[in-house]
């Protein structure tokens, strides 16, 4: 072949395979820009799908927590009785009220009175059928006091039964009795030793219920609500202020167990 | 450079088959190259896709899973809502049941004493112990009330215990003053007339009536004045125990 030739053939081989060089490239060149196209997208989906997986979880687990609440609560009124047998024994223990007031009415009126429940340690001040307020109040502890040298014996008991407030008084001096001092196992003083009296012991007031029991304050007010008194009964300082206040001398005091 | 001259030798036999097999080459290695990147996008596109449709999926869920929990919310605050009125509306009804109870004890322990009284009935040695019309408990007496003592006022038709003493007290007892100072001997139990004449379970009443149980000693009971009846022990234990301060008493004969 001539050499004019041959150079012409060589030109347009080298210019085909240029050709076919810059389509390869160019294909290459496409489909790496997809590539890293394809995997910028799939990072993207990749960290979208675990943000919104993330979010998913939050939103189930807030979604639980309200549903165990839901349940919590809904569960609550179930301490208090729901079923109408309830209404029904409230409403035979009202007519029973009602009857029990019919017949007391001619009996007590609308007068003031007290009235002391010495089992639940509770005093009532009522008017006729009106509760005007109630108290915690301690009343006799119970028990049996024995003097070996005289042989007397004392029981610490509230009586119970009706009484009337004899008399009342303010700032009263305690006349100690014998078995406070038994109690302390200190001689007897003759009983019109002017040491017996003692100040301050019966609180600020005190109101006379007779045969020896008084109404009358403490200098323990924690355990008003239990039974710790020798017999009285006892009510806290502004309870007691109240009470010497509102009822009159003649009231009548009802005690029972 | 110059390519005719670069044409020439590489035109030259020895070099052509050289520089055929090295552009072949070439176009291969770009080939191959192509396929593995190619497969490779691809491959990296499915995942793509997939990976977008699971988002699409998982976005819905996220939304109807806030729905919902909104939902829920709303629920949780009405139900709350609610919840804080039936709770009141119940508490009310429980107070108020407590409160009927309450004022049903009181009124009914009301009733009970001033309701209650000791009859006793001298024809037939009995004493009751009566609410109403009704003898809850009735008991025999040693004898109808009976005058000790000199006692000479006999006890009224209707009276009403006074006082109650568990164990009866001995006198009072006196103090004297010696040499400027007071001095006494506390009441002692075994020598005092009163303690052995009523002995235990005590009531004293308006009147002259005394119920209580057996003397501790027969003489001092004789010599104390006041009426009996003449009680045995248990039942003055009973009679102390149901009787209320203020219960009445009344004597009955024909």
């Amino acid at each position: 072949m001539e050499p004019a030739l041959l150079k012409r053939a060589y030109s347009l081989l080298l210019l085909v395979w240029l050709g076919v060089f810059a389509w390869k490239a160019g294909e290459l060149t496409v489909w790496t820009t997809r590539l890293v196209r394809a995997t910028e997208s799939l990072d993207g989906s990749a960290a979208a799908l675990d943000r919104t997986a993330r979010d998913n979880a939050a939103v189930v687990k807030a979604a639980k927590a309200d549903s165990a609440e839901l349940e919590f609560l809904q569960g609550l009124p179930n301490l208090l009785p729901q079923d109408k047998g309830y209404l029904r024994t409230q409403k035979a223990i009202s007519e029973e009220v009602q009857a029990l007031r019919h017949k007391l009415a001619g009996r007590l009126g609308g007068a003031l009175h007290i009235v002391i429940d010495a089992k639940a340690n509770k005093l009532y001040l009522k008017k006729g059928f009106k509760l005007l307020w109630s108290a915690d109040c301690s009343v006799g502890r119970g028990g049996l006091l024995v003097d070996k040298r005289t042989g007397q014996r004392w029981q610490f008991v509230t009586p119970r039964g009706e009484f009337r407030v004899l008399s009342k008084a303010e700032s009263p001096l305690w006349r100690k009795p014998d078995w406070a001092y038994v109690e302390e196992k200190q001689p007897i003083p003759p009983p019109d030793d002017p040491a017996r009296l003692v100040q301050g012991e019966l609180g600020a007031y005190l109101l006379n219920l007779g045969d020896g029991y008084l109404i009358h304050g403490t200098k323990n007010e924690a355990v008003l609500g239990h039974p710790a008194s020798h017999g009285c009964v006892r009510l806290g300082a502004d309870d007691l202020k109240k009470l010497y206040e509102t009822v009159p001398v003649g009231t009548r005091v009802f005690i029972f167990y | 450079m110059n390519i005719d001259k670069t044409l020439e030798r590489c035109a030259r036999p020895a070099r052509a088959a050289w520089v055929a097999a090295a552009g072949l080459g070439v176009i291969l290695a770009l080939q191959t190259a192509i396929v593995w990147v190619r497969a490779r996008a691809e491959r990296r596109l499915a995942d793509a896709a997939s990976a977008e449709e699971a988002l699409d999926d998982a976005s819905m869920a996220l939304s109807e899973n806030a729905s919902l929990l909104d939902l829920r919310a709303k629920d949780l605050s009405r139900f709350k809502n609610d919840l804080s009125k039936l709770t009141r509306s119940r508490r009310a009804l429980y107070e108020g049941g407590l409160q009927i109870q309450e004022e049903f004890r009181l009124l009914q322990k009301q009733w009970e004493i001033m309701t209650t009284y000791l009859l006793i009935d001298e024809d037939a040695r009995k004493i009751s112990l009566m609410r109403g019309e009704q003898a809850l408990e009735t008991y025999a007496i040693g004898y109808p009330p009976e005058a000790f003592g000199g006692e000479t006022k006999p006890p009224p038709p209707l009276s009403a215990i006074v006082s109650k003493e568990r164990f009866a007290h001995p006198e009072r007892g006196k103090s004297e003053t010696v040499d400027g100072q007071l001095q006494w001997e506390p009441p002692q139990v075994g020598t005092s007339v009163r303690a052995n004449a009523l002995g235990e379970f005590v009531m004293f009443t308006k009147g002259s009536l005394v119920i209580h149980g057996p003397a501790k000693k027969t003489a001092e009971h004789l010599a104390f004045p006041h009426y009996c009846i003449g009680l045995s022990l248990s039942v003055a234990r009973r009679l102390y125990q149901l009787s209320y301060m203020g219960t009445k008493i009344k004597i009955v004969k024909k």
